[in-house]
């Protein structure tokens, strides 16, 4: 491909989906928006497998002199947002078909998909804030989409920390570039520490890292199956990618241990909270937790790595993770618009392979990006003693989320949307298959096969399965999830007794009166008091997460 | 290259074109859109005319009358004049389409555009004036010119709010008028100079600071700064033409441009910072900025919360200019026209919607996206460029004013643009949730039968553009005609140019 053609379609990688989404303020236009949307990631998925080499394009006039362009690691995420939206788009496409809405929603799927290819071919600082900032806030219509008031509440709670994200954004970019002197291109080395803290914060919210996380369990969810799939498959993604173009690599040993810590508390917390959900979905978006901390892992071992040859090994493994999850994790959210409950036969038991394929892969089976990804980590043979059984401990944490997962979807009945199984099945087929057309991928694979690495990845699936089937034989399908979706911050604000009931709006002169608090906090009583009843099944989740604390003791005293 | 015609021939489309309006009876409604909308286009054409002479060219236009001896008028088109008479005379013209739409088969017509044209020819005064006297002339038929234009329903809320306007820029043009004759009378000089005519003077700190109090104290009472903001929102009883372009725009702006002159071009920001009042004015302003903000949150009425935002962002100017640092005059002098841009927008939407639907408050504004989706679109892109999000306007402003206050060693600045970006979030956000994510109460009355628009076009058109050109000023601020650029050419007379190519 020649220069000026690559370099035209850089351009179109977020101008289509842009200039699409504009389209929406035509009442004329919008009927074909959902439709104009399966086509509108192509030019990125052209960019990602078709330009090679690294290209680069200046725009002087556009915002403060933008450059856009493609490089190794903006491959990698381009490739993956490019595919992700395209499934999404297609699914929407079918599963909102009667949505008297669609045309916003498809306005806003291709605003907030602009967002986030731009993302991907952004060069400088200002261009990446303005894309970042795009796809966040089109998002906002995404979530509220169904205009339940769930979604409302995970809406409020969402833009809350969007706007949160984006003022530690623009404040950590101006201290950065201030302290860089060039002006707006911060310098990867003479950042201050006060500016990385804020730039991390931005970039922690939108990867849902813990404490940071509140929003994602309830604004994922909420928002309607492709929505979801592409929030938990590529919009969290832009959190790392973030972080990688922003901090320095290595060069903050002190951060990356931090990091390394946060992500395992992440990763572990994100399954402990999210077993106990009833939803498909809050389930998966805790399991998108736990996977982005260990995602999270990746980074730490990148920013503490004692040179910088590792770590460009730490990136590349933490990279190879972020195409794994993000493939397997849009295949299960597409598929929880199925129903095998009420399949039959040959329909139920490909409904519940297909499920099963990308969790086996989440899990890290022999075999699947899963296991590839992990192995890469575990080969870095960098970070703390713990972090080898911890993976594996992890692995087991995740079998058993993901057993309760498919247990639940089992059971899952009710009407299919016509035309979306293709989709889904395409997601699937992709998330079997698509990593290994990266050849760091397809290298992995053979190492992640000696009999070491098989026996290692199989324990903690045995260990899994056996808690998981346990667990959600004694949860049965109660229809009230123990921890309510939004964990501390339903808590918190329970205990604080000022949460607003879900009916009320946001309004101006809105201080919720007296009364209304009361009513609130007894209501907020009366939810406990149910949780207090389903105490025999907190000490089951309190024995899981002790056999779990156990395993992990006894792997790291035999290390 | 000095010309004389230029400036007074600006000056002349308003001034002149003000008288014959008001001799025109009141049903020559077509002769009178007609004058008003030709003197409008003529207008911006001139100006596109000076603005390219002197950005490209260097040109220089001064204009000079005797008025007593040692002192003469001046009207002189320099960079800073430009910026604020190209924002004038563009935001007249939309605002005339849309004025006449607006005051479609009301009383009074010849009355408020002959009024309205004076209004701007004081705006364009302003602007030019070479000196303080020509500016205080300018300022005071600002004043007289508007106080119709308040009252123009002359329902007795109207009337009060007139005298509450009145007794408030009265007042404060007569703290200038004392400053100005003091510093007429101690220093002999009233000129506009770039860096400070006082620059170099011998006179005591104490005197020069009292004067500086009189004048900036004058000022701000039309900047709107806390404690002298209660006209502004008291003023919202004003039809919606008026809010959108004199109080959103040529009336708050006449302050803050004045507070410009006065610290770069009386006292030149350098001694005004070892005088000690500059960082002071700056406190004031983020005191401002973000009380407005708070005040703006309690709102219920759609124009009085837009009025607090106006009491708030037109701080960021007189904050920007207050520090010293070249990178914040950027940004001060970058959001004059950006907040003008902005808030005109919004204040034009919030007149289709109570005009289409006869919504006022807030929490009436359930839906309304489904019956106005081209409004709401305007309003959520200068909402949106209000908070700051990239790549609006507002985020430009807000960039350079953030780093500025870094530059000037006065990191507190970040910590109030933050605060006030997300107070910004709290109060706009939930305005977009209502118009595009809430259910109508009940279905919204159809537009009459054979409307192909939303609204009228003369009352559409004109907030679409100034909401384009929100979405312009950002994504294209580095192009050499953008607000920024020319900004960049005030401050550090770097001329505005495009660097090779569309594309590298």
């Amino acid at each position: 491909m020649s220069a000026g053609t690559a370099t035209w379609l850089v351009l179109l990688v977020p101008l289509l989906p842009l200039l699409l989404g504009t389209l929406g303020a035509f009442r004329g236009l919008r009927a074909w928006l959902p439709a104009l949307a399966v086509l509108a990631p192509l030019p990125a998925l052209a960019a990602a497998l078709l330009i090679e080499g690294d290209v680069g394009v200046r725009i002087p006039w556009l915002l403060l002199d933008s450059r856009l362009g493609l490089d190794g690691v903006g491959r990698v995420f381009l490739a993956l947002f490019a595919c992700l939206w395209f499934l999404g788009s297609w699914h929407a496409f079918f599963y909102l078909r009667l949505d008297p809405r669609r045309g916003r929603f498809a306005a806003l799927l291709l605003l907030a998909m602009a967002g986030n290819l731009g993302t991907a071919v952004a060069q400088d600082a200002l261009s990446f804030y303005a894309a970042f900032a795009l796809m966040s806030f089109a998002s906002y219509g995404l979530v509220v989409h169904d205009g339940t008031p769930g979604s409302l509440r995970a809406g409020r709670v969402y833009i809350v920390l969007v706007v949160l994200g984006e003022l530690a954004l623009f404040s950590g970019l101006v201290l950065a570039v201030a302290a860089a002197g060039a002006p707006f291109e911060p310098g990867r080395a003479a950042i201050p520490g006060l500016a990385l803290a804020l730039l991390s914060l931005g970039f922690g919210i939108k990867a849902g890292l813990v404490p940071l996380h509140v929003w994602l369990p309830l604004a994922h969810p909420a928002a309607p199956v492709p929505a979801s799939a592409v929030l938990s498959g590529a919009m969290i993604k832009v959190g790392l990618l973030g972080a990688l173009r922003f901090l320095p690599l290595p060069g903050l040993p002190g951060a990356g241990e931090g990091l390394i810590l946060l992500g395992a508390a992440s990763a572990l917390y994100g399954v402990a909270v999210g077993v106990l959900q009833t939803n498909p979905k809050a389930l998966l978006a805790y399991s998108s937790i736990s996977q982005m901390g260990l995602i999270a892992i990746g980074l730490g071992l990148a920013l503490s790595a004692p040179d910088p040859a590792l770590a460009g090994s730490a990136v590349a493994a933490a990279l190879l993770f972020t195409l794994h999850h993000g493939f397997a994790k849009a295949a299960l959210f597409l598929g929880t618009a199925l129903a095998p409950g009420s399949a039959a036969g040959l329909g139920r038991w490909l409904r519940m392979i297909g499920l099963g394929l990308p969790a086996a892969a989440l899990i890290g089976l022999p075999l699947t990006s899963g296991a590839v990804a992990k192995a890469a980590v575990k080969d870095l043979g960098l970070g703390p003693a713990w972090l080898d059984p911890f993976l594996s401990v992890s692995s087991a944490a995740t079998a058993l989320l993901l057993v309760r997962f498919l247990a639940l979807m089992g059971g899952r009945s009710g009407e299919e949307k016509p035309g979306t199984l293709a989709p889904w099945l395409a997601s699937v087929l992709l998330s079997a298959l698509a990593v290994w057309a990266w050849a760091p991928a397809a290298e992995g694979l053979a190492s992640s096969l000696t009999a070491p690495t098989i026996v290692d990845s199989l324990w903690p699936l045995g260990v899994g399965v056996a808690l998981g089937l346990g667990l959600s034989w004694f949860l049965g399908s109660s229809p009230t999830p123990l921890v309510p979706a939004g964990d501390l911050l339903a808590f918190g604000a329970g205990a604080a007794g000022w949460r607003r009931p879900p009916a009320a709006a946001p309004t101006a002169a809105g201080r919720t009166p007296r009364r209304d608090l009361l009513r609130t906090a007894l209501a907020r009583g009366a939810e406990l008091a149910a949780l207090e009843r389903g105490a025999h099944i907190w000490a089951v989740g309190a024995v899981a997460s002790a056999a779990l604390a156990a395993l992990l003791l006894a792997s790291l005293l035999s290390s | 290259m000095t010309e004389a015609w230029l400036p007074l021939a600006i000056l002349g489309t308003s001034l002149l074109v003000s008288p014959i309006i008001f001799s025109l009876p009141e049903e020559r409604v077509r002769t009178r859109t007609l004058l008003n909308l030709g003197a409008a286009t003529l207008k911006l054409a001139l100006v596109a005319w000076l603005a390219w002479r002197v950005g490209f060219r260097g040109a220089a236009y001064e204009a000079r009358l005797p008025f007593v001896p040692g002192i003469d008028l001046v009207l002189r088109a320099d960079p800073l004049a430009v910026l604020f008479v190209s924002l004038s005379s563009a935001l007249w013209l939309l605002t005339t389409i849309y004025a006449v739409g607006y005051l479609d088969g009301a009383p009074n017509r010849s009355r408020f555009f002959g009024f309205f044209s004076l209004c701007v020819a004081s705006t364009i005064g302003i602007a030019m004036a070479g000196n303080l006297l020509t500016f205080l002339l300018f300022y005071e038929l600002l004043t007289i010119a508007t106080y119709p234009l308040v009252v123009h329903r002359e329902t007795p809320e109207a009337r009060r709010a007139g005298r509450i306007y009145l007794a408030y820029t009265l007042g404060g043009g007569v703290l200038v008028l004392a400053g100005t004759a003091w510093l007429w009378a101690a220093a002999g000089t009233l000129d506009f100079v770039p860096q400070g005519v006082l620059a170099g003077t011998t006179l005591d700190g104490a005197t020069l600071v009292a004067i500086f109090l009189l004048l900036v104290g004058g000022l701000a009472v039309k900047a709107a700064m806390v404690p002298v903001h209660g006209w502004l929102p008291i003023a919202m009883v004003a039809p919606a033409p008026v809010s959108a372009l004199l109080h959103a725009v040529a009336v708050v702006k006449a302050g803050a441009f004045g507070i410009i002159r006065v610290v770069h071009e009386i006292y030149g920001i350098e001694l005004a910072t070892r005088l000690g009042v500059a960082t002071p004015l700056a406190a004031l302003a983020a005191f401002t900025i973000l009380y407005g903000s708070v005040r703006a949150l309690g709102q219920d009425d759609l124009k009085k919360r837009l009025a607090f935002s106006t009491v708030s962002q037109v701080s960021y100017v007189v904050l920007g200019t207050a520090l010293f640092s070249p990178l914040a005059a950027i940004g001060g002098l970058m959001h004059l026209i950006h907040q003008g841009l902005m808030k005109i927008t919004m204040f034009m939407c919030a007149g289709n919607i109570a005009e289409t639907l006869h919504v006022y408050k807030v929490s009436g504004l359930d839906g309304v996206g489904r019956r106005l989706p081209w409004t709401m679109g305007a309003f959520t892109v200068a909402a949106l460029g209000m908070i700051g999000v990239p790549p609006l306007a507002g985020f430009v402003s807000k960039w350079y004013l953030a780093a500025g206050g870094l530059d000037a060693g006065a990191p507190w600045v970040v910590a109030v643009l933050l605060g006030s970006s997300a107070l910004n979030a709290a109060y706009f956000l939930p305005i977009l949730h209502r118009a595009w994510f809430r259910e109508p109460p009940e279905p919204w009355p159809a537009p009459p039968p054979g409307a192909r628009l939303e609204a009228p076009w003369m009352l559409l058109l004109p907030p679409l553009a100034t909401g384009l050109l929100v979405a312009a000023a950002g994504l294209l601020a580095s192009a050499p005609i953008s607000p920024l650029g020319w900004a960049r050419f005030i401050a550090t007379g770097e001329i505005p140019g495009l660097p090779g190519g569309l594309i590298q």
